[in-house]
């Protein structure tokens, strides 16, 4: 196993593991995120002996986004992005980044990505019940502060 | 609809939003610049970020400025853009673009530059020695229209679906604007000495792109903001030389290019871009990453590469 097949398994998940990254943190934080957990990975051991890197790739990149934003505040969406945006797409933006990082998680590969709950409760190393309360409680939150 | 999927629906708008944001990848061999330009950053105190943060400011100023047009040259005389309605565009490329009304969700750029066409190809410019372009779009039907407009308001057009993937869906020209610009270039009337290729359309394509992004901060979204104001989000980290285009280039000769290149591992890339022409083939545009107002007056990056651009696969080297 060498670069290559690293490489190959980088390019497969990349664009998920930025979208994901992007949801939990912001744009301007995803891409570190991604380069910490990737090569943070590779210096144990390669890409490709990883049993499921999907699955792996995807816990590590939730534990580094709670990580971050130990350290510093979610970066917030463009000035003229927002602007640009319905009071009502804003305020349910701002409803979901106040979510708690594993509800915000569960809401993004759920209403997203479209996964199931099974395969959600793999993505984020939690069983199914487990998943269903991070999504009722989301969808409780979010009812609550978009009334 | 019941509250439940009401609520539903206003979560998927909102990730959306929210994935539209996402950045373009990284190669896995650049990570580790990333990683450690990250872990740099975490060690800087607050007196240190704030100095940072005022050199940024200071020099994406002088960036914009150095940017900013300087009024009339010899080769270019670019106009403030007059931010317009959305228009819709006809399918056949023919015709003035028809406004479509306010509630319409068609967003756009617009620029506007008078620009000197006193070129060796008379016959391009409709023997007139100047034209204003326009840039504008996407219209309605998602493509960006780039319109040469002479002083008797007759017009060339050019409709492709993106400015920067600078890949024309249609190219229309002639003053009826209903005549593929494919049969004009058939009769090899208007190519000049230095422009051999037998698509150089795309070429034009370059050089229009080129001027849009000479004046980059002119560029406004639909409700008029400036999408430069974008740029001082951004620290640039390399700034290249301004090329002046040989003469002999097909349409719009003197026209000078800028190469901007903003960092491409910045968090958020507004801009980057290089833009060098040479029709004699020394020089190449290698790669453009420029801002685009999208859905709305959403401002996305995109990509341009040179292999994109078979006129140039000679040189693809070049590319980025």
């Amino acid at each position: 196993m060498g670069m290559s097949e690293d490489t190959e398994v980088y390019r497969k998940h990349r664009d998920e593991l930025l979208r994901y990254a992007t949801s939990l943190v912001g744009a301007s934080n995803s891409e570190d995120i991604v380069a910490t957990i990737i090569l943070r990975t590779i210096r144990r051991r390669p890409l490709s002996e990883l049993e499921n890197p999907r699955s792996y790739l995807m816990k590590a990149v939730l534990n580094e986004a709670r990580s971050v934003l130990r350290r510093q505040a979610a970066d917030p969406l463009p000035a003229s992005l927002v602007e640009s945006l319905s009071p009502e797409v804003a305020e349910t933006i701002d409803a979901i980044r106040k979510l708690p990082m594993r509800q915000r998680a569960a809401v993004f590969l759920f209403y997203w990505e479209d996964r199931p709950v099974q395969e959600i409760a793999t993505l984020m190393g939690v069983r199914p019940g487990t998943v269903k309360r991070y999504l009722h409680n989301a969808r409780r939150r979010l009812k609550g502060d978009l009334e | 609809m019941s509250a439940s999927r009401a609520l539903e629906e206003r979560i998927r708008a909102a990730l959306a939003v929210i994935v539209d944001t996402t950045p373009v990848g990284n190669d896995l061999g650049d990570l580790q610049e990333r990683a450690n330009a990250r872990s740099r950053s975490y060690r800087l105190s607050p007196l240190r970020t704030f100095a940072a943060a005022f050199v940024s400011v200071v020099l994406v100023g002088g960036l914009l400025l150095w940017l900013a047009p300087e009024g009339p040259s010899d080769s270019e005389n670019i106009v403030l853009p007059a931010p317009s309605s959305a228009s819709s565009l006809s399918e056949d490329g023919g015709g003035a673009p028809e406004p479509t009304g306010g509630d319409e969700e068609v967003e756009f750029v617009e620029a506007r530059y008078e620009v000197a066409l006193a070129g060796e190809c008379a016959a391009t410019n409709q023997g007139f020695p100047s034209a204003t372009i326009r840039i504008w779009g996407p219209a309605a039907d998602g493509n960006y229209r780039v319109e040469l407009e002479y002083p008797d308001g007759s017009s060339e057009s050019l409709v492709t679906d993106s400015l920067v993937n600078v890949e024309p869906r249609k190219i229309w020209y002639g003053k009826t604007g209903n005549q593929q610009i494919g049969d004009k270039l058939a009769r090899s009337d208007c190519l000049d000495a230095g422009a051999t290729s037998p698509n150089a359309a795309f070429e034009r394509v370059v050089l229009l792109q080129a001027a849009l992004l000479v004046s980059a901060d002119n560029l406004v979204t639909a409700d008029g903001a400036s999408i430069a104001d974008g740029l001082l989000e951004q620290e640039p980290t390399r700034v290249e030389t301004v090329v002046d285009v040989p003469s002999n280039v097909y349409v719009f000769p003197g026209l000078r290019t800028q190469s901007i290149w903003l960092d491409p591992e910045a968090r958020r890339v507004q801009k980057r871009a290089t833009e060098v022409v040479d029709a004699a083939g020394a020089t190449v545009v290698s790669e453009t990453i420029t801002v685009l107002a999208r859905g709305r007056t959403r401002v996305e990056s995109a990509w341009f590469d040179g292999s994109q651009l078979p006129l140039y696969s000679s040189t693809a080297g070049a590319g980025g």
